[in-house]
Protein backbone atom coordinates (compact mmCIF):
# COMPACT_ATOMS: atom_id res chain seq x y z
CA UNK A 1 0.00 0.00 0.00
CA UNK A 2 2.72 2.18 0.80
CA UNK A 3 4.48 1.50 -2.18
CA UNK A 4 1.39 2.69 -4.26
CA UNK A 5 0.92 6.08 -2.19
CA UNK A 6 5.15 7.16 -3.28
CA UNK A 7 4.56 5.87 -6.38
CA UNK A 8 1.01 8.01 -7.06
CA UNK A 9 3.20 10.87 -5.39
CA UNK A 10 6.04 10.89 -7.43
CA UNK A 11 3.68 10.36 -10.81
CA UNK A 12 1.76 13.82 -9.60
CA UNK A 13 4.97 15.37 -9.09
CA UNK A 14 6.48 14.33 -12.31
CA UNK A 15 3.08 15.24 -13.94
CA UNK A 16 3.75 18.54 -14.09
CA UNK A 17 6.13 18.37 -16.63
CA UNK A 18 4.26 16.23 -18.58
CA UNK A 19 2.56 18.26 -21.22
CA UNK A 20 0.10 17.24 -23.51
CA UNK A 21 0.18 14.62 -26.45
CA UNK A 22 -3.55 15.34 -28.52
CA UNK A 23 -5.26 13.48 -30.95
CA UNK A 24 -7.74 15.72 -32.24
CA UNK A 25 -11.24 13.72 -32.57
CA UNK A 26 -15.04 14.52 -33.23
CA UNK A 27 -17.43 16.36 -36.01
CA UNK A 28 -17.43 19.60 -37.42
CA UNK A 29 -21.01 20.11 -37.84
CA UNK A 30 -22.68 21.54 -40.51
CA UNK A 31 -23.27 24.75 -41.23
CA UNK A 32 -26.43 26.59 -41.59
CA UNK A 33 -25.78 28.72 -44.79
CA UNK A 34 -27.25 29.55 -48.11
CA UNK A 35 -25.37 27.52 -50.23
CA UNK A 36 -23.66 29.56 -53.42
CA UNK A 37 -24.54 28.44 -56.64
CA UNK A 38 -20.90 27.66 -57.62
CA UNK A 39 -19.08 23.94 -58.44
CA UNK A 40 -15.87 25.07 -56.46
CA UNK A 41 -12.65 22.38 -56.30
CA UNK A 42 -11.03 22.47 -52.33
CA UNK A 43 -7.67 21.65 -52.80
CA UNK A 44 -5.85 20.90 -49.18
CA UNK A 45 -2.39 21.05 -49.76
CA UNK A 46 -0.24 18.11 -47.74
CA UNK A 47 0.86 20.71 -45.25
CA UNK A 48 -2.11 21.46 -43.90
CA UNK A 49 -3.33 17.81 -43.79
CA UNK A 50 -0.60 16.48 -41.97
CA UNK A 51 0.34 19.29 -39.84
CA UNK A 52 1.34 18.33 -36.35
CA UNK A 53 1.95 21.51 -33.64
CA UNK A 54 5.01 20.21 -30.97
CA UNK A 55 6.26 23.22 -28.78
CA UNK A 56 8.35 22.55 -25.76
CA UNK A 57 7.55 25.00 -23.10
CA UNK A 58 10.17 25.62 -20.29
CA UNK A 59 8.84 23.59 -17.08
CA UNK A 60 5.73 22.17 -18.50
CA UNK A 61 6.80 19.55 -21.25
CA UNK A 62 6.17 19.04 -24.24
CA UNK A 63 2.94 19.78 -26.02
CA UNK A 64 1.50 18.31 -29.42
CA UNK A 65 -1.52 18.62 -31.51
CA UNK A 66 -2.48 16.57 -34.59
CA UNK A 67 -4.70 18.80 -35.83
CA UNK A 68 -3.94 18.28 -39.25
CA UNK A 69 -6.68 15.18 -40.30
CA UNK A 70 -9.15 17.69 -38.38
CA UNK A 71 -8.16 20.42 -40.26
CA UNK A 72 -9.53 18.24 -43.45
CA UNK A 73 -12.71 17.33 -41.83
CA UNK A 74 -13.34 20.79 -41.30
CA UNK A 75 -12.83 22.84 -44.76
CA UNK A 76 -14.21 19.58 -46.28
CA UNK A 77 -17.62 19.83 -43.97
CA UNK A 78 -17.95 23.87 -44.70
CA UNK A 79 -17.06 23.95 -48.64
CA UNK A 80 -19.48 21.40 -49.08
CA UNK A 81 -22.20 23.64 -47.07
CA UNK A 82 -21.29 26.46 -48.77
CA UNK A 83 -21.29 25.26 -51.98
CA UNK A 84 -23.77 23.55 -54.67
CA UNK A 85 -20.58 21.41 -54.60
CA UNK A 86 -17.38 21.08 -53.80
CA UNK A 87 -14.71 18.71 -54.67
CA UNK A 88 -11.72 17.42 -53.94
CA UNK A 89 -8.79 18.76 -56.16
CA UNK A 90 -5.40 17.84 -56.44
CA UNK A 91 -3.87 21.36 -57.47
CA UNK A 92 -4.66 24.82 -57.73
CA UNK A 93 -5.28 24.85 -61.15
CA UNK A 94 -8.13 22.29 -62.39
CA UNK A 95 -8.86 23.13 -66.31
CA UNK A 96 -10.68 20.54 -67.26
CA UNK A 97 -12.36 19.56 -63.90
CA UNK A 98 -16.08 21.74 -64.96
CA UNK A 99 -15.46 24.23 -62.21
CA UNK A 100 -16.36 27.31 -61.01
CA UNK A 101 -13.08 27.97 -59.04
CA UNK A 102 -10.91 26.16 -56.69
CA UNK A 103 -10.74 26.76 -52.88
CA UNK A 104 -7.30 26.24 -51.13
CA UNK A 105 -6.78 26.75 -47.58
CA UNK A 106 -3.23 26.88 -46.33
CA UNK A 107 -2.27 26.98 -42.34
CA UNK A 108 0.21 29.69 -41.16
CA UNK A 109 0.70 30.16 -37.42
CA UNK A 110 -0.74 27.52 -34.58
CA UNK A 111 0.27 28.79 -31.32
CA UNK A 112 -0.87 28.00 -27.67
CA UNK A 113 -1.02 29.24 -24.00
CA UNK A 114 -1.49 27.33 -20.86
CA UNK A 115 -2.83 28.68 -17.99
CA UNK A 116 0.71 28.56 -16.36
CA UNK A 117 2.01 30.64 -18.43
CA UNK A 118 -0.85 33.60 -19.25
CA UNK A 119 -1.49 33.00 -15.15
CA UNK A 120 -4.70 32.95 -16.19
CA UNK A 121 -8.08 30.04 -15.90
CA UNK A 122 -7.74 29.28 -19.55
CA UNK A 123 -5.76 27.25 -22.34
CA UNK A 124 -5.84 29.16 -25.38
CA UNK A 125 -5.34 28.12 -29.11
CA UNK A 126 -4.90 30.64 -31.77
CA UNK A 127 -4.87 29.39 -35.90
CA UNK A 128 -3.55 31.72 -38.64
CA UNK A 129 -4.80 30.47 -42.19
CA UNK A 130 -4.29 31.90 -45.39
CA UNK A 131 -7.67 31.64 -47.55
CA UNK A 132 -7.00 31.35 -51.75
CA UNK A 133 -9.56 31.40 -54.62
CA UNK A 134 -8.05 30.51 -57.65
CA UNK A 135 -9.89 30.22 -61.22
CA UNK A 136 -9.86 27.29 -63.14
CA UNK A 137 -6.85 28.16 -64.92
CA UNK A 138 -4.75 28.41 -61.39
CA UNK A 139 -4.67 32.40 -61.59
CA UNK A 140 -5.14 34.07 -57.87
CA UNK A 141 -8.81 35.48 -57.55
CA UNK A 142 -8.45 36.89 -54.01
CA UNK A 143 -6.43 35.81 -51.05
CA UNK A 144 -7.05 36.72 -47.17
CA UNK A 145 -6.11 35.42 -43.78
CA UNK A 146 -8.20 33.60 -41.96
CA UNK A 147 -7.87 33.83 -37.69
CA UNK A 148 -9.27 31.63 -35.29
CA UNK A 149 -9.09 31.77 -31.61
CA UNK A 150 -10.68 29.12 -28.99
CA UNK A 151 -10.19 28.56 -25.01
CA UNK A 152 -11.07 26.07 -22.72
CA UNK A 153 -11.69 26.70 -18.80
CA UNK A 154 -8.88 25.25 -16.30
CA UNK A 155 -11.89 24.92 -14.25
CA UNK A 156 -14.34 22.44 -16.25
CA UNK A 157 -11.65 19.84 -15.96
CA UNK A 158 -10.56 19.40 -12.72
CA UNK A 159 -7.46 19.81 -10.87
CA UNK A 160 -4.84 17.22 -12.46
CA UNK A 161 -1.75 17.55 -14.74
CA UNK A 162 -3.84 14.60 -17.19
CA UNK A 163 -6.31 17.81 -17.69
CA UNK A 164 -3.87 19.44 -20.21
CA UNK A 165 -4.86 16.81 -23.41
CA UNK A 166 -8.73 17.45 -22.97
CA UNK A 167 -7.98 20.77 -22.53
CA UNK A 168 -6.13 21.72 -24.88
CA UNK A 169 -8.35 19.58 -27.66
CA UNK A 170 -11.06 21.77 -26.99
CA UNK A 171 -9.67 24.56 -27.05
CA UNK A 172 -8.28 23.48 -30.66
CA UNK A 173 -11.69 22.01 -31.58
CA UNK A 174 -13.95 25.62 -30.51
CA UNK A 175 -10.51 27.37 -32.59
CA UNK A 176 -11.25 25.25 -35.67
CA UNK A 177 -14.95 25.50 -35.39
CA UNK A 178 -14.58 29.66 -35.05
CA UNK A 179 -12.34 29.27 -38.24
CA UNK A 180 -15.70 27.05 -40.33
CA UNK A 181 -17.60 29.66 -38.91
CA UNK A 182 -15.53 32.96 -39.93
CA UNK A 183 -14.94 31.00 -43.22
CA UNK A 184 -19.00 29.85 -43.97
CA UNK A 185 -20.36 33.31 -42.48
CA UNK A 186 -17.51 36.17 -44.45
CA UNK A 187 -16.58 34.83 -47.84
CA UNK A 188 -18.96 36.45 -49.16
CA UNK A 189 -17.83 39.67 -47.65
CA UNK A 190 -14.49 39.28 -49.07
CA UNK A 191 -13.86 42.46 -51.77
CA UNK A 192 -12.34 40.69 -54.24
CA UNK A 193 -14.43 37.47 -53.94
CA UNK A 194 -17.55 39.55 -54.07
CA UNK A 195 -16.19 41.56 -57.17
CA UNK A 196 -15.61 38.04 -58.98
CA UNK A 197 -18.85 36.28 -57.56
CA UNK A 198 -20.93 39.20 -59.39
CA UNK A 199 -18.22 38.96 -62.57
CA UNK A 200 -19.39 35.57 -62.52
CA UNK A 201 -23.18 35.52 -62.72
CA UNK A 202 -23.23 34.40 -59.42
CA UNK A 203 -23.96 37.10 -57.06
CA UNK A 204 -23.85 36.83 -53.44
CA UNK A 205 -27.53 36.24 -51.62
CA UNK A 206 -28.50 39.69 -50.23
CA UNK A 207 -27.53 40.10 -46.24
CA UNK A 208 -24.23 38.37 -46.88
CA UNK A 209 -23.47 34.63 -46.74
CA UNK A 210 -27.10 33.43 -45.58
CA UNK B 1 -37.85 25.73 30.29
CA UNK B 2 -39.05 24.05 27.47
CA UNK B 3 -38.86 26.57 24.73
CA UNK B 4 -35.33 27.48 25.55
CA UNK B 5 -34.10 23.65 24.66
CA UNK B 6 -36.14 23.36 21.82
CA UNK B 7 -34.31 26.93 20.73
CA UNK B 8 -31.12 25.64 21.76
CA UNK B 9 -31.91 22.25 19.67
CA UNK B 10 -32.74 24.05 16.83
CA UNK B 11 -29.25 26.24 16.87
CA UNK B 12 -27.52 22.82 18.10
CA UNK B 13 -29.45 21.50 14.69
CA UNK B 14 -27.88 24.15 11.70
CA UNK B 15 -24.74 23.85 14.05
CA UNK B 16 -24.68 20.27 13.19
CA UNK B 17 -25.86 20.90 9.52
CA UNK B 18 -23.26 23.26 8.75
CA UNK B 19 -20.79 21.45 10.18
CA UNK B 20 -21.29 17.94 8.41
CA UNK B 21 -21.96 19.95 4.81
CA UNK B 22 -20.59 23.65 5.08
CA UNK B 23 -22.78 26.92 5.25
CA UNK B 24 -24.18 28.44 2.34
CA UNK B 25 -26.10 31.37 2.56
CA UNK B 26 -28.07 32.01 -1.68
CA UNK B 27 -29.85 35.36 -2.90
CA UNK B 28 -32.17 35.08 -5.69
CA UNK B 29 -33.72 38.16 -7.53
CA UNK B 30 -35.48 38.71 -10.34
CA UNK B 31 -36.52 41.63 -12.83
CA UNK B 32 -39.02 40.53 -15.43
CA UNK B 33 -39.40 42.45 -18.72
CA UNK B 34 -42.40 40.85 -20.36
CA UNK B 35 -44.83 38.30 -19.83
CA UNK B 36 -44.02 34.68 -20.29
CA UNK B 37 -45.26 31.16 -20.60
CA UNK B 38 -44.03 27.96 -22.15
CA UNK B 39 -46.31 25.16 -24.00
CA UNK B 40 -45.65 21.54 -24.18
CA UNK B 41 -44.17 21.45 -28.05
CA UNK B 42 -41.34 24.13 -26.65
CA UNK B 43 -38.71 24.18 -24.91
CA UNK B 44 -36.01 26.05 -23.79
CA UNK B 45 -31.81 26.02 -23.71
CA UNK B 46 -29.38 27.18 -21.59
CA UNK B 47 -26.58 28.97 -22.88
CA UNK B 48 -23.26 29.98 -21.31
CA UNK B 49 -21.46 33.31 -22.58
CA UNK B 50 -17.78 32.50 -24.11
CA UNK B 51 -17.38 35.74 -25.63
CA UNK B 52 -16.23 37.45 -21.95
CA UNK B 53 -13.28 35.19 -19.85
CA UNK B 54 -13.92 37.47 -16.59
CA UNK B 55 -17.24 36.44 -16.62
CA UNK B 56 -17.55 32.92 -18.12
CA UNK B 57 -19.31 30.59 -16.06
CA UNK B 58 -18.12 26.85 -15.89
CA UNK B 59 -19.81 24.33 -17.67
CA UNK B 60 -20.80 22.03 -15.14
CA UNK B 61 -22.68 25.05 -13.35
CA UNK B 62 -24.49 25.49 -17.33
CA UNK B 63 -25.44 21.81 -17.49
CA UNK B 64 -26.46 21.72 -13.54
CA UNK B 65 -29.35 24.60 -14.50
CA UNK B 66 -29.98 22.97 -17.47
CA UNK B 67 -30.98 19.56 -16.22
CA UNK B 68 -32.68 21.24 -13.10
CA UNK B 69 -34.61 22.71 -15.15
CA UNK B 70 -36.16 19.81 -17.00
CA UNK B 71 -36.30 18.03 -13.53
CA UNK B 72 -38.46 17.62 -10.52
CA UNK B 73 -42.39 18.52 -10.37
CA UNK B 74 -43.20 21.52 -13.01
CA UNK B 75 -39.86 20.54 -15.40
CA UNK B 76 -39.48 22.23 -18.67
CA UNK B 77 -38.43 20.70 -22.03
CA UNK B 78 -34.92 21.57 -22.04
CA UNK B 79 -32.46 21.48 -25.73
CA UNK B 80 -28.59 20.63 -24.03
CA UNK B 81 -26.10 23.33 -25.36
CA UNK B 82 -23.95 21.42 -27.55
CA UNK B 83 -27.21 19.65 -29.33
CA UNK B 84 -28.40 23.04 -30.05
CA UNK B 85 -25.21 24.79 -30.80
CA UNK B 86 -24.15 22.30 -33.26
CA UNK B 87 -27.63 22.21 -35.29
CA UNK B 88 -27.16 26.45 -34.95
CA UNK B 89 -23.74 26.09 -35.89
CA UNK B 90 -21.99 28.87 -36.73
CA UNK B 91 -24.69 31.23 -35.48
CA UNK B 92 -23.90 30.79 -32.03
CA UNK B 93 -20.22 30.07 -31.75
CA UNK B 94 -18.20 32.12 -29.05
CA UNK B 95 -17.47 34.78 -31.49
CA UNK B 96 -20.70 34.73 -33.50
CA UNK B 97 -23.56 34.54 -30.71
CA UNK B 98 -25.66 37.41 -30.73
CA UNK B 99 -24.39 39.56 -27.81
CA UNK B 100 -27.92 41.70 -27.52
CA UNK B 101 -31.58 40.85 -28.57
CA UNK B 102 -31.35 43.61 -31.74
CA UNK B 103 -28.92 40.94 -33.25
CA UNK B 104 -31.91 38.19 -32.83
CA UNK B 105 -33.68 39.48 -36.13
CA UNK B 106 -30.49 38.82 -38.27
CA UNK B 107 -31.09 35.09 -37.06
CA UNK B 108 -34.69 34.93 -36.60
CA UNK B 109 -35.51 36.25 -40.25
CA UNK B 110 -33.22 34.22 -41.92
CA UNK B 111 -35.55 31.26 -43.22
CA UNK B 112 -33.09 28.62 -42.67
CA UNK B 113 -32.29 29.55 -39.37
CA UNK B 114 -36.15 30.01 -38.40
CA UNK B 115 -37.07 26.46 -40.12
CA UNK B 116 -33.94 24.85 -38.10
CA UNK B 117 -35.46 27.23 -34.66
CA UNK B 118 -39.04 25.76 -35.26
CA UNK B 119 -37.89 21.98 -36.02
CA UNK B 120 -35.87 22.18 -32.44
CA UNK B 121 -38.89 24.17 -30.91
CA UNK B 122 -36.67 26.55 -29.01
CA UNK B 123 -38.17 29.48 -27.27
CA UNK B 124 -36.41 30.47 -24.59
CA UNK B 125 -32.45 30.90 -24.70
CA UNK B 126 -30.99 31.58 -21.51
CA UNK B 127 -27.65 33.01 -21.79
CA UNK B 128 -25.53 32.68 -18.09
CA UNK B 129 -23.02 34.73 -17.07
CA UNK B 130 -20.84 34.44 -13.97
CA UNK B 131 -18.84 32.01 -11.87
CA UNK B 132 -17.41 30.84 -8.24
CA UNK B 133 -14.42 31.72 -6.62
CA UNK B 134 -12.36 31.74 -3.72
CA UNK B 135 -12.57 34.85 -1.57
CA UNK B 136 -10.95 33.93 1.07
CA UNK B 137 -8.41 31.01 2.74
CA UNK B 138 -6.56 30.42 5.65
CA UNK B 139 -5.09 27.86 7.93
CA UNK B 140 -2.41 25.49 7.58
CA UNK B 141 -1.89 21.78 6.90
CA UNK B 142 1.16 19.64 6.89
CA UNK B 143 1.71 16.44 5.74
CA UNK B 144 4.29 13.54 5.70
CA UNK B 145 5.13 9.92 4.27
CA UNK B 146 7.62 7.82 6.63
CA UNK B 147 7.82 4.24 6.55
CA UNK B 148 6.03 4.25 9.82
CA UNK B 149 3.18 5.59 7.87
CA UNK B 150 1.33 8.65 6.61
CA UNK B 151 -0.73 11.27 8.37
CA UNK B 152 -1.76 14.88 8.08
CA UNK B 153 -2.15 17.49 11.02
CA UNK B 154 -3.98 20.60 11.03
CA UNK B 155 -6.71 22.65 9.66
CA UNK B 156 -7.95 24.63 6.42
CA UNK B 157 -11.10 26.44 6.03
CA UNK B 158 -11.79 28.84 2.31
CA UNK B 159 -14.56 31.14 1.51
CA UNK B 160 -16.14 30.56 -1.91
CA UNK B 161 -18.66 33.09 -3.51
CA UNK B 162 -20.95 32.74 -6.76
CA UNK B 163 -22.69 34.83 -8.66
CA UNK B 164 -24.48 34.42 -11.46
CA UNK B 165 -26.90 36.06 -13.70
CA UNK B 166 -28.94 34.61 -16.59
CA UNK B 167 -31.04 36.89 -19.10
CA UNK B 168 -33.90 35.11 -20.87
CA UNK B 169 -34.59 35.93 -24.38
CA UNK B 170 -38.19 35.23 -26.15
CA UNK B 171 -36.62 33.88 -29.66
CA UNK B 172 -39.59 33.87 -31.12
CA UNK B 173 -40.32 37.33 -30.38
CA UNK B 174 -37.05 38.56 -30.59
CA UNK B 175 -37.22 40.23 -27.26
CA UNK B 176 -35.40 39.89 -23.59
CA UNK B 177 -38.07 38.79 -21.04
CA UNK B 178 -36.41 38.95 -17.64
CA UNK B 179 -33.49 38.39 -15.54
CA UNK B 180 -32.58 36.27 -12.65
CA UNK B 181 -29.07 36.52 -10.12
CA UNK B 182 -28.39 34.27 -8.04
CA UNK B 183 -25.45 34.77 -5.52
CA UNK B 184 -24.26 32.66 -3.23
CA UNK B 185 -21.41 31.98 -0.42
CA UNK B 186 -19.86 29.67 2.45
CA UNK B 187 -17.31 28.86 4.28
CA UNK B 188 -15.68 25.26 4.05
CA UNK B 189 -13.40 23.30 6.54
CA UNK B 190 -11.23 20.73 6.56
CA UNK B 191 -9.71 19.48 9.98
CA UNK B 192 -7.06 16.80 9.89
CA UNK B 193 -5.38 14.64 13.07
CA UNK B 194 -3.76 11.98 10.83
CA UNK B 195 -7.03 11.90 8.24
CA UNK B 196 -8.07 14.98 6.58
CA UNK B 197 -12.11 15.07 7.19
CA UNK B 198 -13.34 17.88 4.62
CA UNK B 199 -16.92 19.59 4.96
CA UNK B 200 -17.41 21.22 1.80
CA UNK B 201 -19.58 24.02 1.35
CA UNK B 202 -21.72 23.74 -1.87
CA UNK B 203 -21.78 26.99 -2.70
CA UNK B 204 -22.20 26.91 -6.91
CA UNK B 205 -24.54 23.62 -6.48
CA UNK B 206 -26.64 26.11 -4.33
CA UNK B 207 -26.28 29.12 -6.93
CA UNK B 208 -27.93 26.10 -9.28
CA UNK B 209 -30.37 25.28 -7.48
CA UNK B 210 -31.44 28.11 -6.16
CA UNK B 211 -30.96 30.18 -10.14
CA UNK B 212 -32.67 27.01 -11.82
CA UNK B 213 -36.00 26.69 -9.34
CA UNK B 214 -36.50 30.83 -9.72
CA UNK B 215 -36.09 30.32 -13.73
CA UNK B 216 -38.90 27.76 -13.79
CA UNK B 217 -41.33 29.49 -12.28
CA UNK B 218 -40.42 32.85 -14.45
CA UNK B 219 -40.56 30.81 -17.47
CA UNK B 220 -43.90 28.74 -16.50
CA UNK B 221 -45.77 31.47 -14.74
CA UNK B 222 -47.68 33.40 -17.39
CA UNK B 223 -47.81 36.66 -16.53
Amino acid sequence: MRRYVVALLVALTLGGCTGANVQMEGDIPTPLVNRLPLRVGLYLEPALVQYVFEEKIQDHGDWRVEVGPMQAKLFRQVASAMFLEAVPVDSVAAPGANLDAVLAPSIVEFQISIPSQTRSEFYEVWIKYLMRLYDTQGTLIAEWPLTAYGKANRGDYGFMESSDSPAIRQATMIALRDAGAFLALRFTTIPEVRAWLNSHSAPPPQGGQT
Amino acid sequence: MKPFFSHSRGWMLVVLTCFATGCVTTTVQEIRQASTGISHSESVVVLGRHNNAADESEDDFVSCVSSSLSGGKNGVGVVTEASFVDAMFPWFEPRTAPLNTSDLPEIVNQPILADKLNSIGVRYVIWIEGNTHRTAQGGAMTCSVSVAGAGCFGFLSWENDSSYEASIWDIKNGTSVGKVSSDANGTSFMPAVIVPIPFIARVQSGACSSMASQLKTFITKES
